[in-house]
């Protein structure tokens, strides 16, 4: 009896999980969605209270460090007067950019604003999930932007959560613009190196094209899914590609680098820019 | 331990694993806390309790990341199995034990999840990765499992020392 109860125990977990392998797609992004929606609350909770923590930490760090902090000061006075002349210059340029800003102000582009709740469970995807979802106005393969740049693209969206996919994921591509040159390129996520940094890499750019090192890279605004000219990052170093046809180069992706906890994702769909 | 007392704490590992950062330096690995899990609940439950336990794992940890449903329940259901097979003659409350089982588990979960990428083409698996995540997952597997075991059997006793403290 126990044999024959034990048999059916194992038929039934096999059955339940063909069952579950094919499942159609609708049924699976819903059942992911309930998970994902139901324990929302308690993840803002504890991003909310991890800030506490964080704030908390740092006042007793401060009054720890008094002494400490006194010397640092005064060797930062000499460092900010030095700073004061260099920024004289900066303000200048940053007119300059004020009025680009504006430009960009300008824009059609609606924007989200949405707090990073959670890395993925596994680390062999590249993703991170937000506190917003469908019922916000939050659809699937929309870019998502921080101040430092491109952050990567929304992927699955439940009512209330959101999963992005980050630039430095493999399945996250973006046709991308080297701004100096004008070069295009295909710029495909390469998960992280050795050092535990994100990284990317730009195809397809023309042989002869003059890209090097510390040049910047934007979108390119085609495609339909990422606006045009947003920051992706710089170019860590180029090569050529084994068959000599295209240049290749590795980007350090600014705004996954530095994941900010607030991020906005784009509300409108890029295509009719594209198209136009 | 019940089904009620299992699914809290494989909810609350699942929120953990998603909250704590990763390993960056050994190719992004993720705290093993959902496998601590298991290996302990294999190590002190029956083997009903044993599979109900596997598949929510996998079910939890399909739902909190883009791979398909359902891809994590065979490891979870296999490590389960495995363990609730070798438990009578293993040391099941020794830290030793669980460091042991954890590396051991870790790496097979790595091979595990490479061999699926590698073979349906979900991910790119390529052996620099791979050797930086089986060197993770050993130390990440000998370290972690046994805390995550040693707060799951804490948390256990928890109830009934608190209602016999009252009584």
């Amino acid at each position: 009896m126990f044999v024959e109860k034990s048999f059916f125990r194992w038929v039934g977990a096999v059955a339940a999980l063909l069952l579950i392998f094919n499942l159609p797609g609708s049924c699976t992004a819903r059942f992911k969605g309930i998970f994902k929606d139901s324990i929302t609350p308690v993840q803002r909770i504890l991003v909310k209270t991890s800030q506490s923590l964080k704030v908390g930490a740092d006042a007793v760090r401060g009054f720890g460090g008094l002494m400490e902090k006194n010397s640092r000061l005064s060797e930062e006075v000499i460092y900010l007067q030095a700073r004061l002349v260099q920024l004289e210059n900066l303000e200048q340029e940053n007119r300059h950019l004020q009025d680009q800003l504006d430009f960009y102000n300008r824009q059609k582009h609606t924007l989200i604003p949405c707090q990073v709740t959670a890395r993925t469970i596994s680390g062999w995807w590249q993703s991170v999930r937000l506190d917003k979802g469908r019922v916000q106005g939050i659809e699937a393969n929309r870019a998502v932007i921080s101040p430092d740049g491109l952050v990567g693209r929304t992927d699955e969206v439940s009512m209330h959560t959101a999963e992005v996919l980050l630039l430095s994921d493999p399945a996250c591509k973006v046709s991308a613009r080297v701004s100096r040159t004008g070069s295009f390129g295909l710029m495909t996520g390469r998960g992280v190196n050795a050092q535990g940094y994100p990284v990317a890499r730009m195809q397809f750019i023309h042989k002869d094209a003059p890209v090097r090192a510390g040049d910047t890279v934007v979108t390119s605004g085609l495609g339909g899914v990422f606006p045009k000219d947003i920051l992706i990052g710089y170019i860590e170093n180029v090569g050529m590609e084994e068959a000599g046809l295209y240049q290749y180069a590795d980007i350090i992706p600014k705004a996954v680098t530095e994941l900010m906890d607030v991020v906005f994702v784009s509300a409108d769909e890029e295509n009719a820019e594209a198209e136009e | 331990m019940s089904r009620r007392f299992i699914t809290l704490i494989l909810i609350i590992g699942t929120l953990l694993q998603t909250a704590l950062p990763a390993w960056n330096a050994f190719g992004v690995l993720e705290l093993p806390l959902l496998t601590g899990l298991i290996i302990c609940i294999a190590l002190h439950t029956d083997r009903t309790k044993m599979l109900y336990a596997a598949v929510l794992a996998g079910l939890l940890h399909d739902a909190f990341c883009p791979a398909p449903l359902g891809l994590s329940i065979p490891f979870f259901i296999g490590l389960g199995a495995g363990i609730n097979w070798i438990r009578d003659e293993v040391f099941g409350d020794q830290p030793a034990t669980y460091a042991v089982l954890g590396a051991v588990a870790v790496v097979l979960e790595v091979f595990y999840y490479a061999l699926v990428f590698k073979l349906s083409g979900l991910r790119p698996v390529h052996g620099g990765l791979l050797a930086l995540r089986l060197a993770g997952g050993l130390m990440a597997g000998a370290l972690v499992v046994p805390l995550v075991s040693l707060m799951a059997l804490q948390l256990r006793h928890l109830p009934s020392r608190n209602r016999r403290r009252f009584i």
